[in-house]
């Protein structure tokens, strides 16, 4: 758990920070559900593009929707690093034990949610492909990978933030 | 297998109290996170044997005075044997 650096002395630093409001299990997971509808709304503007696309109100849609996600979806992955305290974004020689085992653990449940994903977003476009339409806006087809991406990539801090338990409380003065 | 017949108990917080140690102390000494020790404490994380050791090592004492696989007797309890003298 030795920082290698001053980026990493840092790093731990802020994690160490105290969020009474979001450290138990409860307000951790109220977190989460923030940050699932903040993806949400990348993938609202993924829909509002494939049909409204080439148009000004899709244009504004997207940016008005990516723009309220990256903004919101950036303080509450804040937020998230240090209710888990690392345990799912800092690098295996700054975790221990315990840490590298809830980190493990979580992998593959966001590994099914991605194929569960997958899955449906194959189901929905081909379903969606059936519909009369002359060609799929390319807008669409990069806010959907956008939207993909960015759900894949925040699935496993996601599910450590929503399986961890309530931390101990603090002790008082020995 | 089932959280049950995994658990382990241990005497981490009687220890630790006895000698006057924070459970910040004692992570930094054990180079885990403070959490961690109160997961351990609170019997909701078993440890690594490596980790149980180093535990054992820091109160100085064999690794079985600080984990069971059987719950520790109470503080001034007393066992009776069969023929009513108390161990």
């Amino acid at each position: 758990m030795k920082p290698r650096n001053r980026r990493e002395e840092r790093m731990l630093a802020v994690l160490e920070r105290e969020t009474p409001r979001y450290q138990t299990r409860k307000g951790r997971r109220r977190l989460v559900v923030a940050a699932a509808g903040c993806l949400g709304l990348m993938w609202a503007a993924a829909v509002v593009c494939w049909y409204l696309a080439p148009s000004t109100a899709a244009m504004v849609t997207t940016f008005v929707l990516c723009g309220l996600a990256l903004v919101v979806g950036a303080q509450l992955w804040g937020m998230l690093h240090i209710v888990t305290r690392g345990t799912a974004s800092l690098p295996e020689h700054l975790l221990d034990e315990r840490q590298v085992r809830e980190r493990l653990s979580a992998h593959p449940i966001a590994h099914r949610l991605t194929l569960l994903l997958l899955l449906a977003v194959f189901l929905a476009v081909g379903l969606a492909l059936q519909e009369e339409r002359p060609e799929v806006p390319s807008a669409a087809a990069v806010v959907l990978l956008f939207a993909l991406m960015a759900t894949v990539w925040s699935l496993p801090m996601l599910v450590t933030a929503w399986r961890m338990a309530d931390p101990p409380p603090e002790e008082e003065a020995v | 297998m089932s959280a049950d017949r995994e658990k382990v108990y241990n005497r981490i917080a009687m220890l630790r109290a006895e000698r006057g140690v924070s459970r910040r102390d004692l992570a930094a000494a054990l180079d885990v996170h403070y959490q961690t020790v109160g997961y351990l404490e609170r019997g909701e994380y078993s440890p690594s044997l490596h980790l149980a050791l180093r535990i054992a090592d820091y109160f100085e004492v064999p690794v079985e005075v600080v984990f069971s696989l059987n719950p520790f007797p109470r503080l001034g309890a007393t066992e009776t044997t069969n023929d009513g003298s108390r161990s």
